[in-house]
């Protein structure tokens, strides 16, 4: 095996990968924020009491989850711009983002509602016996609690995100993968190039990752503790 | 005027009518126990007064107000916003077979949550109200802990708290005891037997015989969806008029108590 170690060492502390580290970064942040919106969303129609609102969230998952991904993005960006006689005609950032974003909104209809879903009905009955409006309930009893099921799921979603934005290479949007398909059909050092590649995605992981912890500390994922020892000497019954 | 005035309540779960036309009043002050047996209507018929369940025919009237409903100008009841069915919901405080406690937040936030958010008193307000209740539930050295923390008995003492931290004119107990460890009953009994003494108004879903007996001013028998017997406690657990309610009242008072009468 001839491993080009200059090549490879240039390539890695070259400021070339900046830029596009960037991009990929601020495409995977704005796709996932609009995901969680359009889950959100989907969630509380998913659950909604009225049929046609259930309807619709089934449709919208059935077939953002059936498309590959890499076909709902040509079609944003090549295929819309023919279809509507170019009427639309997104910029290739602009095209991907909404590509991932709603593909990515269907999985996490799927999270939150599982989120919601996993939060004991008593919780909601109580809250709205005390008084608490429907939005109200949700939003200081329902919710808090359904954040500790989200969000694990969620942190997975974000690392896909961030590899998955290499599709984005199709419609030549400046992001890691590319700059390096751009880097190695002029050298062919395809290895080396990859291999550079790689670790920055395995660096961008690792900062998502990090993050996550720290979200999850936040938010109390995993069991509660009492902000102070318990008087009695820390004989606590459990009561499920 | 009746503070609960219930009249010809019809309920159906799809084709099966829960409830078959009750009518009942509580007079404000009065304990008034629901007692039947599982599958007489006598939770869904406290879970109407504050309209957690929605009815199909009558109405219920707390404190002179529809819960839930409001007549449109031909006479018709129709469902009414949920803002105004909520404000009406926060003076009925209610306890639950499952305690209910709000498991993301400490035993005095569980207590200070509804009067913040709801009746808009300032934190430290509500804190002092609230540590008064613990206080006087017994469980005030127990503010800072996570519900899961508590035993049973405990967490149903911190949701009577709860609620009284609304300062309700009515309290709907949801067999408050039915899922409690045996040893444990007593210490809500207590808590709800001084409620009584207070003078709080309480209508109690309970397979507790002794509690009814001693505490409440009426006893209130369902069977099939319907009220069939409604006397005081003395009258009914003497001589009860119904053959239902004798039935009844053999198989719950001959059985060992703590096996038959709390249905887990």
């Amino acid at each position: 095996m001839v491993f080009d170690s200059k090549a490879f060492f240039d390539t890695l502390f070259s400021s070339i990968f900046i830029v596009p580290a960037l991009t990929t970064l601020g495409i995977t942040l704005v796709a996932m924020a609009l995901a969680m919106l359009l889950g959100f969303g989907g969630a509380l129609a998913a659950l909604s009491r009225y049929r046609a609102l259930r309807w619709l969230v089934q449709g919208y998952l059935g077939f953002f989850r059936g498309v590959p991904v890499l076909v709902q993005i040509v079609f944003w960006y090549n295929a819309l711009p023919v279809l509507t006689n170019n009427a639309i005609n997104l910029p290739a950032l602009v095209a991907g983002t909404i590509a991932l974003a709603l593909n990515e909104g269907a999985y996490m209809t799927e999270i939150i509602r599982s989120g919601l879903l996993s939060v004991d009905p008593g919780q909601r009955e109580a809250a709205r016996a005390l008084g608490m409006t429907k939005p109200r309930a949700l939003r200081r009893i329902v919710l808090p609690q359904a954040l500790k099921v989200i969000i694990p799921p969620t942190g997975n979603q974000f690392i896909a995100m961030l590899k998955t934005t290499s599709l984005l290479f199709a419609i030549a949007v400046p992001e890691i993968f590319s700059t390096g398909t751009n880097i190695y059909s002029q050298d062919f050092k395809y290895f080396e190039v990859l291999a550079v590649v790689s670790i920055w995605y395995l660096g961008l992981t690792a900062l998502l990752t990090g993050l996550q912890k720290m979200i999850e500390r936040r938010f109390g994922v995993g069991p509660r503790k009492s902000r102070r020892p318990p008087a009695d000497g820390g004989l606590a019954v459990e009561h499920g | 005027m009746a503070l609960v005035e219930i009249k010809n309540v019809r309920k159906r779960f799809g084709d099966l009518e829960v409830l078959k036309g009750v009518s009942l009043n509580v007079d404000a002050g009065e304990v008034v126990c629901l007692l039947g047996a599982s599958g007489s209507g006598k939770t869904t018929l406290l879970r109407c007064i504050n309209h957690l369940e929605t009815i199909d025919d009558g109405e219920i009237r707390v404190a002179g107000d529809l819960v839930g409903y409001a007549r449109d100008k031909n006479g018709k009841l129709r469902e009414e916003k949920d803002k105004i069915t909520s404000a009406k919901r926060a003076r009925i405080g209610m306890v639950f077979q499952r305690f209910n406690l709000f498991a993301h937040l400490t035993v005095l936030e569980n207590v200070t949550e509804a009067p913040v958010q709801v009746l808009r008193l300032l934190p430290e307000a509500a804190r002092k109200r609230a540590l008064d209740l613990l206080a006087s539930v017994g469980l005030k050295d127990k503010a800072s802990h996570y519900p899961h923390e508590l035993s049973g008995g405990q967490q149903q003492r911190v949701a009577i708290a709860r609620a009284l931290a609304m300062e309700p004119r009515l309290m709907l107990f949801d067999e408050p005891t039915s899922a409690l460890d045996p040893e444990l009953v007593g210490e809500v009994l207590e808590t709800m037997r001084r409620l009584a003494a207070d003078g709080m108004t309480m209508v109690v879903v309970t397979h507790e015989m002794g509690f009814a007996r001693e505490v409440a001013d009426r006893v209130i028998m369902m069977a099939d969806g319907q009220v069939i017997e409604d006397g005081p406690p003395a009258q009914l657990f003497s001589a009860p008029s119904h053959p239902r309610t004798k039935a009844f009242l053999a198989r719950i008072l001959n059985a060992a108590p703590a096996a038959e009468s709390r249905t887990p």
